[in-house]
């Protein structure tokens, strides 16, 4: 099976001394990973580097066999991505925001954006300004944009922050459904454990800036996380 | 499509939707017009009148050293400073950082001279409408004039996105470049020799290339604009290419 992601020996230190320290992962296409920690354990880093968001200090990412460091663009043509706030225009409505993002790729079109907005459950609101979006409209939204172009691995961060119950089981339904049928790879961080468990088939748990990986099994993942933080020490 | 050409229509596209830049292109059109009308219906004697050559370039000099740089400094800190308080400076997308950074630039320089020749046509249509004493004869200098002001509306561009690049906040950004844009415009006044130093040297520009030109000044200024330019547009750059998200 081919690798989406290998990452190699990658370090980001901040000057308050967090970041992440030689981290070594490999992802699978198809895998849906889930990036797990406490706050400030680098997951955030992590995604940031993976997507060239961030510069590493050390170390070597490789998306589909592609260097990001060296080849930027063509590494990152298959990758959406959802980091932090969901990044808009708030004075434009979601389909002019969408319409802007497709200028930058060949192959999408008005009915790709119409479907994502679809999947997103933005079709009602797709000519009103995002500034008056709540903040878990504004969440659908970022969701929307990762997807729209079609990409071949998506990282999210936080994906469920400000999504209301029909937000978060549409987005379950929507990874799963992209998962299924398109072989997408997701990496997905988040705190909401519980839905982690229902989407994943791997984790990554972070913690001091370092990595350990478990596959999915029988037991809580909640009660893996408590043990895992407990032997941390923290 | 090609991603500069791409981007530059976004950021294009961008700055089109804000009030602001709205503003600056009716005013491009609006102030020529009602400048027209005015003189036009004053009372003024012979002695007083105004040729209509003296008005459009006065119109020209207020664009140039008022109306652009201001829009210049908005829309630098909007494309820059405030996207990096939103968030939206960076992205996942297939762009280098070279070109999302010159389709920035490109798109207001782009926007600047489109003002520019708004202002010029509206100039050319109220001069004809109003102006009895206007020569059709005067219109390929007219013309020459605006497009020769737009080099030196460059290299401000290039300092604004610069300094747009070193403030996190975009009030701080853009109060900051209008105060150092008027230290710069008067600093001449104190110390004449900084006048050549300066990414303000050349805004009048268009008024030195009337009359006898030499080749050995034209040779100077443009270089000094072009080397002005690849400066601001280095720094800036090396800036922008060390920014996180």
């Amino acid at each position: 099976m081919e690798k989406a992601v290998v990452i190699t020996g990658l370090a980001k230190q901040y000057s308050n001394g967090r970041g992440i320290q030689n981290i070594n992962l490999t992802i699978e296409q198809g895998e849906i990973i889930g990036i797990l920690g406490p706050n400030g354990a680098g997951k955030t880093t992590l995604l940031k580097c993976l997507t060239g968001l961030s510069s590493p200090d050390r170390g070597k990412v490789e998306i589909f066999g592609v260097d990001l460091l060296n080849n930027y663009k063509e590494a990152i043509g298959p990758v959406g991505a959802l980091i932090g706030p969901a990044a808009a225009y708030e004075k434009m409505s979601p389909y002019k925001n969408l319409k802007m993002i497709s200028r930058l790729y060949s192959s999408i079109t008005d009915s790709d954006i119409e479907m994502v907005l679809q999947q997103t459950g933005l079709t009602p609101y797709k000519d009103e300004k995002i500034t008056s979006f709540s903040m878990g409209m504004k969440q659908r939204f970022g969701i929307a944009s990762a997807l729209i172009s079609k990409p071949r691995l998506i990282v999210l961060d936080e994906p469920t922050n400000g999504l209301d119950i029909d937000g978060l089981l549409l987005l379950r339904k929507t990874i799963q459904q992209i998962s299924s049928q398109s072989g997408v790879t997701f990496v997905i961080s988040s705190h909401h454990l519980s839905e982690l468990e229902k989407l994943c088939n791997r984790f990554c748990f972070l913690i001091n800036g370092a990595v350990s990986l478990f596959e999915a099994g029988n037991e809580p993942l909640e009660d893996v996380y408590v043990r895992k933080i407990e032997v941390a020490g923290k | 499509m090609n991603t500069i050409k791409a981007n530059t229509l976004n950021e294009m596209q961008k700055l089109l939707t804000k009030k602001g830049t709205k503003l600056f292109l009716l005013a491009s059109v609006l102030i020529p017009v009602l400048t027209k009308i005015l003189v036009n219906n004053l009372f003024l004697t012979d002695w007083m009148a105004l040729p209509a050559e003296n008005i459009n370039m006065t119109l020209l000099d207020l664009f140039v050293t008022i109306l652009i740089p201001l829009f210049i400094f908005i829309a630098a800190t909007d494309l820059f400073t405030r996207e990096g308080e939103r968030g939206t400076l960076l992205q996942v997308r297939p762009i280098s950082r070279m070109e999302l950074f010159g389709s920035k630039v490109i798109a207001i320089s782009i926007l600047s001279l489109f003002i520019l020749l708004l202002e010029w046509t509206a100039v050319v249509v109220s001069s004809t409408v109003f102006d009895k004493a206007f020569e059709i004869t005067a219109i390929p200098s007219s013309i020459g004039a605006f497009v020769v002001s737009w080099f030196p509306i460059l290299v401000l561009t290039a300092f604004a996105v610069m300094l747009a690049l070193f403030v996190h906040s975009s009030v701080l950004a853009v109060s900051g470049m209008i105060v150092l844009y008027l230290i710069m415009l008067f600093i001449p006044y104190v110390l004449p020799g900084s006048l050549f130093f300066l990414p303000t040297a050349y805004l009048d520009w268009y008024m030195q290339w009337f009359g006898n030109v030499s080749i050995r000044w034209m040779i100077q200024t443009v270089t000094y604009l072009c080397s002005s330019f690849a400066l601001f547009f280095t720094v800036g750059y090396y800036m922008f290419n060390r920014k996180e998200a």
